[in-house]
């Protein structure tokens, strides 16, 4: 054997082997790829500095938060005008949520008075596989208890409050999470967490808090005896025995708290008169380069249509909204991603609906043109509308 | 770019997928051809050679790893192209030593019994490599694979020179003696 044939063999070593060494020639390979400890330097000198920009503009920061936008888009990465408009309106945050099985690195939010999109890059604590798999292969579940709210002044001082008093008063936002589950080059995920505004929108100035929610907001401590003094006790009383028993509140452990400083610009949709067949109508629509909302209702008499009714045409509804889209002024499509609806019954009010779509891809406001809606609707009546959005 | 979206544009013939390559792995790849040849210009030849290479082998192969596909394709051209030039006894980066270093491990000696399948050969490094630390590992690889220079390996990982060349030793002196014990080595 030659020395030569011995470098040859040592070339065909099995590849997991010299990928693992390929990660100590890394910084010959352009990525972006920062330890946790100059990350964490980075946002500590952000918190420290906040109104700072920590990350250059054009930087990795928008090739991270455009690649944790497209979970739900139809193509592979976003264009430069679509990364344009991310960088135009991100508003640059740089913060760590740290939870029991990873760290969540948040560089930028972005949001309008619908939706707040928080794109995210997490690194799990234990790694997940190799990077190019699907990290679904390892069960990964990803702190599912991170919680987001707007503070209000109204909860200033709860702390005095009895416990089942602090918990209802505890008004966490609607979400949604999305990770994309191939594990990254240097073994994180990327996704992105959508907070929905529910009925009051988001606005300049609020401040969002995020929280982990325990596993169970009441804890059962002990067992009171009969004729017990349980003044000043949290005490709930046991439904089947009738025994009492003193409970502890477990408060959500507070993370980190952000101010929504830079929105999409929002333009309204003259809406009056769009009625459409199973009597629905919409109130109010409003657009942005990231989603389009609108509010309605359900004209028919209440006490004349059953509930089971309503559920179903309203359904239709949705799901004619999930296969809407935007057609712009060179007729290209740009469709819905995402949508999120909530229905409200009221005796006064009868039933409302409120309606997000978040689109695929960010859209230029300018080059909207209509809101187009195609399904059946009521006893299957087929329905295409075209609203002009300009 | 992600590798997967560079790996499409090879798939489709997109003549994208060369300049994606160059400015990902560029460096990447002219750091273990001039490793191996020392010489700049030459490693920017043999640069090009390996991309051309990728264009031609993608498809039909569709590598799950685009660098280590890249990085052994390179690599093999670089030590061709060593082997070529070995006539005119011109100068080399690392090789030389990587060689000499090497041959600690053989016997030396060159007769047709001593054929051996390379193959049946990396499989045994493989499996000697398997009993090693993963810090010793990535070292050797380092050494023996990338052709890294010891004071490039002391800087990545963070030891002294005679450290990293200590350990090197070490690991020549147990795979001579695994490649012995299995009829490699006489």
């Amino acid at each position: 054997m030659k020395k030569e044939d011995l470098f040859n063999a040592i070339g065909d070593v099995s590849e997991q082997k010299i990928e693992t060494a390929q990660s100590r020639m890394s910084d010959e390979i352009k990525k972006p790829k920062l330890k946790w400890g100059t990350r964490l330097k980075l946002c500590a000198a952000a918190a420290a500095l906040s109104g700072i920009t920590v990350f250059a503009a054009n930087s990795p920061r928008t090739e991270r938060i455009a690649d944790s936008m497209m979970h739900w888009s139809s193509h592979d990465s976003a264009t430069e005008q679509e990364k344009a408009i991310y960088d135009k309106y991100t508003d640059e945050k740089a913060f760590i949520l740290e939870t029991a099985n990873g760290k969540f690195l948040i560089d930028g939010i972005l949001y309008d008075q619908s939706i707040l999109c928080i794109p995210y890059t997490y690194y799990p604590n234990t790694p997940l596989g190799e990077p190019g798999t699907d990290s679904h292969k390892n069960s990964l579940l990803i702190d599912s208890r991170l919680a987001f709210r707007i503070r209000s002044e109204a909860d200033a001082g709860m702390e005095n409050e009895p416990p089942l008093a602090r918990h209802n008063n505890e008004r966490f936002l609607g979400q949604c999470g999305y990770t994309d589950t191939i594990i990254q080059e240097d073994g994180s995920l990327k996704g992105n967490i959508i907070v929905s505004a529910g009925d009051q929108p988001f606005t300049y100035g609020q401040v969002i808090e995020c929280c982990i929610r325990p596993a169970e907001s009441f804890k059962k401590i002990r067992k009171i005896e009969d004729g017990e003094d349980c003044s000043g006790l949290f005490v709930m009383v046991d439904g089947a025995s009738n025994c009492r028993y003193e409970y502890e509140y477990i408060a959500p452990t507070y993370l980190y708290a952000f101010t929504l400083d830079k929105s999409f610009e929002t333009a309204d949709i003259k809406a009056d008169g769009i009625a459409l067949p199973g009597a629905l109508a919409i109130e109010d629509m409003s657009i942005s380069s990231i989603s389009l909302h609108m509010n309605g209702h359900f004209i028919a008499d209440v006490e004349a249509v059953s509930s089971k009714e309503c559920d179903t045409v309203q359904n239709q509804f949705m799901a004619m909204c999930m296969d809407s889209a935007i057609i712009m002024n060179d007729g290209s499509l740009v469709k819905s991603g995402n949508t999120q609806c909530h229905y409200h019954f009221s005796r006064d009010g009868g039933w409302t609906f409120s309606i997000t779509l978040m689109f695929e891809a960010p859209i230029d406001l300018n080059n909207m043109q209509y809101l187009h809606m195609e399904g059946p609707l009521a006893d299957n009546e087929n329905v295409d509308i075209l609203i002009p959005i300009r | 770019m992600k590798d997967r979206e560079i790996v499409n544009l090879y798939l489709k013939r997109d003549q994208g997928a060369l300049s994606e390559t160059s400015a990902k792995y560029g460096n990447y790849l002219k750091s273990i051809a001039q490793n191996i040849l020392g010489s700049s210009e030459d490693a920017e030849e043999c640069i090009n050679d390996a991309y051309l290479n990728a264009w031609n082998s993608i498809p039909p192969h569709k590598p799950r790893n685009l660098a280590t596909f890249l990085g052994k394709i390179t690599r093999n051209l670089a030590f061709d192209r060593y082997r070529q030039r070995q006539s005119a006894k011109r100068g080399s980066g690392q090789i030389d030593e990587v060689l000499e270093e090497l041959s600690e491990c053989i016997s030396g000696r060159n007769n047709v019994e001593d054929e051996i399948d390379g193959q049946e050969l990396a499989n045994c490094i493989d499996a000697f490599l398997g009993t090693l630390s993963k810090e010793a590992c990535d070292i050797f690889l380092c050494r023996y694979w990338y052709a890294c220079s010891i004071t490039k390996i002391a800087e990545k990982f963070a030891m002294t020179e005679t450290n990293v060349s200590v350990t090197l030793s070490r690991i020549r002196g147990k795979l001579k003696t695994y490649l012995t014990e299995r009829g490699y080595v006489l």
